[in-house]
């Protein structure tokens, strides 16, 4: 008695090559004729590059505080305000999509 | 913060209020560099020190698009006694501080045993009145720490509508 080898099982297709057949075709052209800033992804890369950019300048802000260059601590403060204030406004957004996915997740199907 | 010439709308409270600050700052560097030469009789280049006065005048603070790549909220509009509901946006404005050299002759006090008395015994002091300047410091004092409780404000009212998003 032989058991077959896992290999001769089929090979896992990628995710976005599954979707994008089973999808109808009216589904991918709408898709596609959205553009890339009113895209989800797009939506949370916005949001990301915005998060990075108040952490760098928080950062920058720091780094010219502590080398003297700055005469203007409330700024360097305030730089430290607007990255924690973006960061924690990310968070929100975050817990909220982990919400809803996992939501759906635990939907019966 | 080198903010960026356009900020957020979300943040454009603590551009105003930060601007303040600064310009505060640069009110209370007057003043002590007025008190410090109050009795200053060299002043480098030669003449008298003289007095720094500060300016404040307008910035425009234009709105960008928000960055979370949705259009940006609108701005917040102010009634006109004509049109109670003026559509026309009233944007924000902040502050700058620019610090000017008063013109001026300084004083001359008749004090024949300093060393840098002119012929006739008078010595030529800085125009600055230390009571004026310690009215300025109190003044810049108060100012920016308003400018503080505002961008404090600003700060509580963010959290609290983040507080909104939780449970």
């Amino acid at each position: 008695m032989s058991i077959n080898g896992i290999n001769s099982l089929p090979p896992l297709q990628p995710l976005a090559e599954v979707t994008h057949r089973s999808l109808p075709d009216q589904a991918t052209g709408a898709a596609e004729a959205s553009s890339a800033a009113d895209s989800f992804g797009g939506l949370v890369r916005g949001a990301v590059e915005a998060l990075d950019r108040t952490q760098r300048e928080a950062e920058q802000e720091i780094a010219r505080a502590v080398a003297g260059e700055s005469p203007d601590l409330h700024r360097t403060i305030i730089a430290l305000q607007t990255a924690d204030l973006s960061f924690q406004l990310a968070l929100q957004v975050r817990n909220k999509l982990i919400g809803a996915y996992e939501e759906i997740m635990r939907m019966q199907v | 913060v080198r903010f960026r010439e356009k900020a957020m709308p979300l943040l454009t409270v603590f551009q105003l209020s930060s601007q303040g600050m600064t310009a505060q700052r640069e009110r209370l560097e007057a003043a002590a560099s007025n008190l410090a030469n109050a009795n200053t009789t060299r002043a480098t280049g030669g003449g008298i020190y003289r007095r720094r006065d500060v300016v404040f005048e307008t910035v425009a603070i234009e709105p960008a698009p928000s960055s979370f790549g949705l259009s940006g909220s609108p701005l917040p509009q102010l009634a006109t006694p004509e049109d109670s509901w003026s559509s026309t946006p009233v944007p924000s404005q902040g502050v700058r501080a620019t610090t000017l050299l008063a013109e001026g002759e300084g004083i001359k006090r008749y004090e024949p045993q300093h060393p840098d008395a002119d012929a006739q015994g008078y010595v030529t002091m800085p125009e600055v009145d230390p009571l004026e300047e310690t009215v300025n410091m109190l003044s810049a004092a108060r100012s920016f720490e308003a400018n503080a409780t505002a961008f404090s404000t600003a700060k509580e009212m963010m959290r609290a509508s983040l507080k909104l998003g939780e449970g």
